[in-house]
């Protein structure tokens, strides 16, 4: 990650926009230890039980003197567990203190127990945060867009859980344990659009390669000026490159705004510039809305478990407004996690980008398509291979009942 | 394939198709008093599984639970009745070792369910072949769900009690409770299981169980 590099060397990346990076991945760090910090504080409910090397017997026993001492290992996954312990326990108490005491106080202690509990759980390894990372790492994203995805698939994810539990227990009047069991008929459904994504972006990477391939044999001696030799103007690229011009004038139009084909969603400004060198031709608009909705979308149409379980006892509890509070802070905090990752696959993007740009070798022009068709491969992958497990493992019936 | 590898390789399939917000999902704090007889025999093992609130919340909906006021007697019993005819074919999650033999779980006795404070306390009695465990051959117990569904762990609010174990002057019975030490590849594990997975690893929670041995001085 080199920002300021990276406002002399290429235009396309602002000041603001380089400070804005940095500040927030400090904050973002920040607030993913603030858990870890929290659960270590003497006023925490410390539940958990307490194993660990340092914990006291009980019964009066002598501790065991001639046990093999913990390796680093076993303390960090120790660490984790009892991290992870400490959370749902105060985000299960907090939802029953505030039933005995509805008060402010027992209110923003349940808020605040689901905030650091989402940041904490969507620290782990999931398979949302793999496919958002893919796509992230193997598709030219502005940090910006980076940041709004892993938001709006956590947020979604929230109101996904919120959804299901007032629909199926409020409206239908279904049991709560059934409605928790339900949740994975969408997780199929997830895990099916996950591998239909793949498809999909294995599908544009193919057609992208198609299309270079074909611009490619075509004998142009301004070839180079395929990429980026034109900087500064991303319609001038179809001007200059005057025999592959019908083509690319044609996909300019149909990929984007007419005229604008690089325009973020939100704002007048252009969120990537047109010059910033990619290695990957302009063919298809790389921030096209498309996949990105449809990652949003395949993502957060899982609910996560936590936040079904916590909504569906709330709304046994007759606090269903509560609920929906701590579901959607639980969001946040996911939201927050992931946000982190997702600047460090666009991070990582860039970076690699710039590293090869200067070599100027010929064959990068293929890299960009081909790196979005692997990226295609792996996020298909990962939904085939969720959806095989859970359609051959045949959920069992635990023997008390939920 | 070595140690290294096949850790690395575990971790890389946790990453690719793990999801957060695992297991477990629920917890219990257990009691436990260890009876003896009036010779001194180790007798039974007396459990108090006390269950997280949202879970007790979960167990006895549709049972017009839960509210002040109402009798929740016919309930109480008909929930009690079937966790304990399912627990039965899962040696309610108590396993007994004397050295290395693994002891077999008789019918539980004496069983009860009660609701107070918004919890559920499920009693029942684990019945141990009498013996008086020695410094060589302890007696062992660990109990834990299988699914690591449910984390079993002892109350912290509590102790392991000796009832009726009367010996003196060093002859007295110990107990001593070891924390479990998962490796972190289970760890990891444990995380990419989903809500409705219920562990296709044999025993996944014994790794998370704490481990107790008892035993007197002769």
């Amino acid at each position: 990650m080199r920002p300021m590099k990276a406002t002399s060397t290429t235009p396309c990346t602002a000041t603001a926009v380089s400070r804005l990076r940095w500040a927030g991945l400090a904050l973002l760090l920040a607030v993913w230890l603030a858990p870890a910090l929290l659960s270590a504080n003497p006023f925490g409910l410390g539940s958990g039980g307490g194993p660990g090397p340092e914990s006291s017997v009980e019964s009066g026993a002598a501790p065991d003197e001639g046990a093999v001492p913990w390796t680093t290992l076993e303390r960090a996954s120790n660490w984790i567990l009892q991290t992870q312990r400490d959370l749902h326990r105060r985000l299960t108490l907090g939802l029953h203190q505030l039933d005995e005491t509805p008060t402010a106080m027992t209110a923003g202690a349940l808020i605040l127990a689901s905030f650091l509990y989402g940041i904490f759980h969507a620290a782990g390894p999931g398979h949302g945060k793999a496919v958002i990372s893919t796509y992230l790492l193997t598709h030219r994203q502005s940090l910006r867009r980076g940041i709004g995805l892993s938001v709006a698939a956590a947020l979604m994810q929230g109101v996904t859980a919120i959804t299901a539990v007032l629909v199926l227990i409020g409206g239908f009047g279904w049991l709560a344990r059934d409605t928790i069991g339900q949740v994975r008929n969408l997780e199929l459904a997830s895990f099916l659009l996950v591998a239909l994504l793949g498809v999909w972006l294995i599908g544009r990477g193919l057609r992208a390669l198609w299309r270079l391939h074909r611009s490619g044999t075509t004998p142009t001696p301004e070839r180079g000026l395929v990429l980026h030799a034109n900087t500064a103007d991303h319609q001038g690229l179809a001007a200059t490159v005057t025999p592959g011009a019908p083509r690319f004038q044609r996909l300019a139009n149909t990929t984007g705004t007419p005229g604008h084909p690089l325009r973020g969603p939100a704002g007048p400004r252009p969120i990537a510039a047109p010059d910033c060198g990619c290695g990957t031709p302009h063919h298809v608009d790389p921030n096209l809305r498309g996949p990105w909705y449809a990652t949003v979308f395949a993502v957060g149409i899982r609910p996560c478990s936590g936040a079904v379980l916590v909504m569906a006892v709330s709304y046994l509890l007759g606090l269903w407004l509560a609920g929906i509070a701590a579901v959607l802070a639980m969001s946040l905090g996911t939201a927050l996690t992931v946000a982190v990752i997702a600047v460090l696959a666009v991070q990582a993007r860039d970076w690699t980008r710039r590293l090869l740009q200067p070599t100027g070798w010929s064959g990068l022009r293929y890299a960009g398509p081909l790196i979005g068709l692997v990226g295609g491969g792996v996020i298909f992958f990962v939904g085939w291979t969720l959806l095989q497990g859970t359609l051959t493992l045949e959920p069992v019936r635990h023997p008390l009942g939920l | 394939m070595n140690t290294r590898w096949r850790t690395a390789w575990g971790l890389l399939l946790v990453l690719v198709t793990g999801s957060a917000h695992a297991h477990p999902h629920a917890w219990i704090d257990l009691r436990v008093v260890v009876v003896f007889d009036t010779a001194g025999e180790l007798q039974a093992l007396r459990q108090t599984w006390v269950f997280d609130p949202s879970y007790s919340q979960l167990l006895l909906e549709g049972m017009e639970a839960a509210r002040p006021g109402l009798d929740l007697e016919p309930a109480l019993r008909q929930l009690r009745q079937r966790l304990l005819g399912n627990l039965r074919d899962y040696d309610y999650f108590t396993e007994l070792r004397r050295g290395a033999q693994t002891l077999a779980i008789a019918d539980a006795r004496a069983d009860a369910l009660s609701w107070r404070q918004g919890r559920l306390y499920l009693e029942f009695e684990v019945p141990v072949p009498g013996m008086r465990p020695n410094a060589e051959q302890p007696l062992e117990y660990r109990v834990y769900d299988p699914s690591y569904w449910i984390e079993v762990l002892h109350d912290p609010d509590d102790v392991i009690h000796l009832q009726g174990d009367h010996w003196q002057d060093g002859r007295g019975c110990e107990t001593r409770l070891e924390p479990p030490r998962p490796e972190g590849r289970l760890v990891a594990y444990a995380a990419t299981l989903n809500r409705q997975q219920r562990a296709p690893m044999d025993d996944l929670g014994r790794a998370f169980a704490e481990r107790v041995s008892i035993h007197c001085g002769s």
